[in-house]
């Protein structure tokens, strides 16, 4: 009985769905169904003596399982002398689910089974400046359909599509509220549009989101209920979760760093305070500017492309660099700081083009290694650019079991 | 060939239909605590539970003399209409606020309603075996008092000023307390007053009491920001505290925002936002001040007094106001940028100051920017922890009892 007492004062619940399909029903398919994708295939047995449920309970929900095609017998296993076992397996063909990644300039798509593991994937690049919101639907209903048609997946055995945006997004309503790198994105009410286009349910989330959900699905943050994932590309955001799952905040805003005002940029600026300055100096296009700005003083300032070659050349010595380097991983440790001391996550990993940056990692570690408090490990993400689709992949997995097991349910009972 | 999944216990048959019910009747009495209800109708949309399942837990919590019902004099058809009550008499709780300079002990009836209140120094007795046995003689003197007997006694819950481990029930470290380190405060308390105990850090115990009885009652999203010595924030996020990994989140007197000095903290030390706003920094920053103008010595205010002064227009005690103010804007609005949170409760000593309340809502409303958090004084004043404290009893008491 030593449980968080506190942990219990929910308030604003969220209402339970009443009554049917039957709660216990309902856990423990779901109980039987981990059990078998965790563990493999293996008899009722099996299942009865890991579960703890009654042997008819179990025969009952396998039934049950087996009419909505998720569990199918094998085959017999080795008999103990008696009759042999059935052995029993986890149907995870019996469909797909979809993460869609929007970006600035092109769409990613990558396709899974029930267990989550990859089928297919496949990148579409976006004509630019008509990336209006009806045509980016249309592209993402044909790359989706496209995929399908190209693995000879039946389209009635998509599940469910979760789709990453880099915008702040009303989840529960599927709206897109605001994206400054596409044109006329605003107030978009995207998860209806794309509900058009597909049988499934569509679910619409923030990337940075997604990308924390993929690295506990099966990066660097399994297994880790309270941690933040900052992503420094474009722009600057991080996802956090708490309690084992992504926090959101009042309006869907939680985690919107690029507009923290932190000691160091005040030094430097006292002057501006501008919306969004810290996104400005700390993502891939103000540190390209601050390079380029310094580079008209000399000949000798070597060009580059994008900002990580900016820390390569840091790691390679040159001053100008390592002046630069110092000064964003100044920002960033002030970020780190502050974060750990409000949230005191086990650990903060860092990605996107400019934050997954090992020289970076390691000039921020040097800065935070005085502090006593808020301290906190600072690593990678270990999935790199496709963190957001195997968020949306995780994401979807356990709604579309529910789907197939929510029909058969209420006309049984 | 066939592998044994790893087993996990999960209950059976009628021991899963038990707990069905306890997790019910569990619900309702939360939603009881939460809320008044005229009928049991309504009680049945909030719960969410289906009728059948919600007159089980009901019955099962009349049967128990926990819950009783009252008629409210409207009838729905012919069926009769009655409201749900917890029973007042059924038991009581102990709230213990266990501060820097004082104790403060409260009883309080099953519908949390306070019979008594106890407070002593704890500036000379402050070890954890004295404040164990204060606690024990206050208890004594407010069952007396309130002529309520001993076995009635269902739970006990303390808030401490440090890190605490409300899994482990453990205050793991204090500055406020001499010689308190790693101690197991929840089991001194179950073994001094045989009854169930529980114990959170003191910020967060307040900001229970203030989401239960204060100015952020049924407010799922919100900060305490409690500002007297040092700087700490209880975060309510989707309805629940946040505690963090190691029990320290919330510990803000240690981030770095504008204007706040940068040198990483020792132990011991205040942490940077604490040495500017906390109460000693605000003092230092009068005296700095003050002494510059070179018009004498200057008197030694609270940093209260000297946000009064303020507003009856001294000039230093203006610039004093204005610069915590600023300061404390950033802090706000970082925290209210990365919890995407729109209400703060302010408490404690400094932070129960209207005028820097007002100075520093002004700021963020000059910020100008997306969040423009609000800013409201604590309710509860010097009550909340306590309160808190009895609303965290209640709790244990309600799990105790079902």
């Amino acid at each position: 009985m030593d449980k968080r007492v506190a942990g219990d004062l929910t308030v604003m619940k969220e209402p339970v769905r009443i009554g049917r399909p039957p709660l216990l029903r309902q856990t423990n398919a779901q109980i039987l169904l981990r059990l078998l994708r965790e563990a493999g295939p293996c008899s009722k047995a099996d299942l009865v003596r890991a579960s703890g449920l009654s042997a008819p309970t179990v025969t009952n929900v396998v039934a049950h399982l087996a009419l909505a095609g998720l569990v199918e017998p094998i085959g017999e296993g080795d008999s103990t002398g008696g009759r042999p076992p059935d052995i029993l397996r986890f149907r995870a063909e019996r469909g797909c689910v979809a993460g869609v990644e929007i970006r600035p300039d092109s769409l990613r798509f990558l396709l899974a089974d029930l267990d989550g593991r990859e089928i297919g994937k496949v990148r579409v690049l976006l004509e630019k400046p008509s990336s209006s919101p009806p045509l980016v639907c249309k592209r993402i209903g044909e790359g989706v359909r496209g995929l399908l048609r190209k693995l000879s997946q039946p389209e009635e055995r998509l599940l469910e599509l979760v789709v990453g945006v880099p915008a702040i997004v009303n989840v529960q309503e599927g709206v897109v509220m605001a994206l400054s790198a596409l044109k006329d994105w605003s107030n978009v009410p995207l998860g209806a549009m794309l509900a058009g286009e597909f049988k499934c349910n569509v679910t619409i989330e923030n990337d940075t989101n997604l990308a924390a959900q993929g690295e506990y699905y099966r990066g660097a943050a399994q297994g880790e209920k309270n941690f933040v994932f900052i992503t420094i590309g474009e722009g600057v955001g991080a996802g956090i979760f708490v309690n084992g799952s992504i926090y959101r905040g009042s309006q869907w805003t939680a985690g919107e760093i690029g507009y923290l005002r932190v000691p160091n940029i005040s030094r430097e600026h006292p002057t501006i305070h501008n919306y969004g300055k810290l996104e400005k100096l700390l993502g891939a296009p103000g540190i390209l500017k601050s390079w380029q700005a310094n580079r008209r003083g000399s000949r000798k300032h070597p060009k580059v492309s994008c900002a990580a070659d900016v820390f390569d050349l840091a790691a390679a010595g040159n001053a100008e660099a390592k002046r630069l380097l110092k000064q964003r991983a100044t920002l960033l440790a002030d970020i780190v700081l502050d974060l750990a001391l409000i949230l005191n996550p086990s650990v903060i990993l860092l990605g996107g083009e400019v934050g997954n940056h090992p020289r970076l990692l390691q000039e921020v570690e040097v800065l935070l290694k005085g502090s006593e408090f808020g301290v906190v490990r600072v690593g990678l993400g270990a999935l790199g650019h496709s963190a957001v689709l195997w968020g949306a992949i995780c994401s979807a997995l356990e709604p579309a079991v529910l789907g197939l097991l929510q029909p058969s349910d209420s006309t049984s009972s | 060939m066939s592998k044994t999944p790893t087993a996990i216990s999960f209950p059976r048959g009628a021991q899963q239909r038990h707990l069905q019910k306890q997790i019910d009747a569990r619900e309702v009495l939360q939603q009881l605590r939460e809320h008044d209800f005229d009928s049991c109708d309504i009680l049945e949309r909030h719960a969410g539970l289906s009728s059948s399942r919600l007159s089980a837990a009901i019955s099962f919590l009349v049967k128990k003399g926990l819950v009783g019902k009252v008629s409210n004099g409207k009838s729905d058809a012919g069926r009769r209409n009655n409201a749900l009550r917890i029973n007042a008499g059924y038991g009581h709780v102990v709230g213990v606020d266990l501060g820097g300079s004082n104790l403060r002990i409260a009883l309080a009836d099953m519908n949390g309603r306070v019979l008594g209140k106890w407070s002593i120094s704890t500036k000379r007795t402050s070890s954890p075996d004295m404040v164990i046995e204060q606690i024990r003689k206050g208890v004594t003197y407010l069952l007396e008092h309130a002529s309520v007997s001993r076995s009635s006694l269902l739970a006990v819950a303390a808030g401490a000023p440090g890190i605490t481990d409300g899994d482990a029930g453990v205050v793991v470290t204090t500055s406020y307390l001499k010689g308190w380190k790693d101690v197991p405060l929840r089991r001194l308390l179950q073994s001094a007053l045989r009854i169930p105990a529980a114990v959170e850090n003191d910020v967060r115990m307040a900001a229970i009491g203030e989401n239960w009885k204060g100015a952020a009652q049924g407010v799922g999203n919100f900060v305490f920001l409690a500002i007297g010595t040092g700087i700490a924030a209880g975060v309510f996020a989707s309805g629940r505290l946040i505690h963090g990994t190691d029990w320290t989140a919330g510990e803000v007197g240690y981030m770095h925002v504008p204007g706040a000095p940068e040198e990483a903290a020792r132990h011991g030390a205040p942490g940077s936002l604490e040495s500017v706003i906390g109460g000693e920094g605000i003092r230092k920053q009068w005296l700095r001040s003050r002494n510059g103008t070179g018009v004498g010595a200057a008197r030694n205010f609270t940093a209260t007094e000297i946000f009064e002064r303020a507003r009856a227009g001294d000039l230093v005690a203006k610039g004093v106001l204005n610069r915590s103010a600023k300061i404390l804007a950033y802090a706000v609005y970082n925290i209210s940028l990365v919890l995407n949170c729109g209400l703060f409760i302010l408490g404690g000593g400094v932070g129960m100051s209207l005028p820097l309340r007002d100075a520093t809502q002004r700021f963020l409303e000059k910020y100008n920017e997306p969040v423009q958090p609000k800013l409201i004084v604590s309710s509860l004043g010097p009550d909340a922890q306590l309160v808190g404290a009895i609303r965290l009893a209640l709790s244990k008491a309600d799990q105790e009892s079902v």
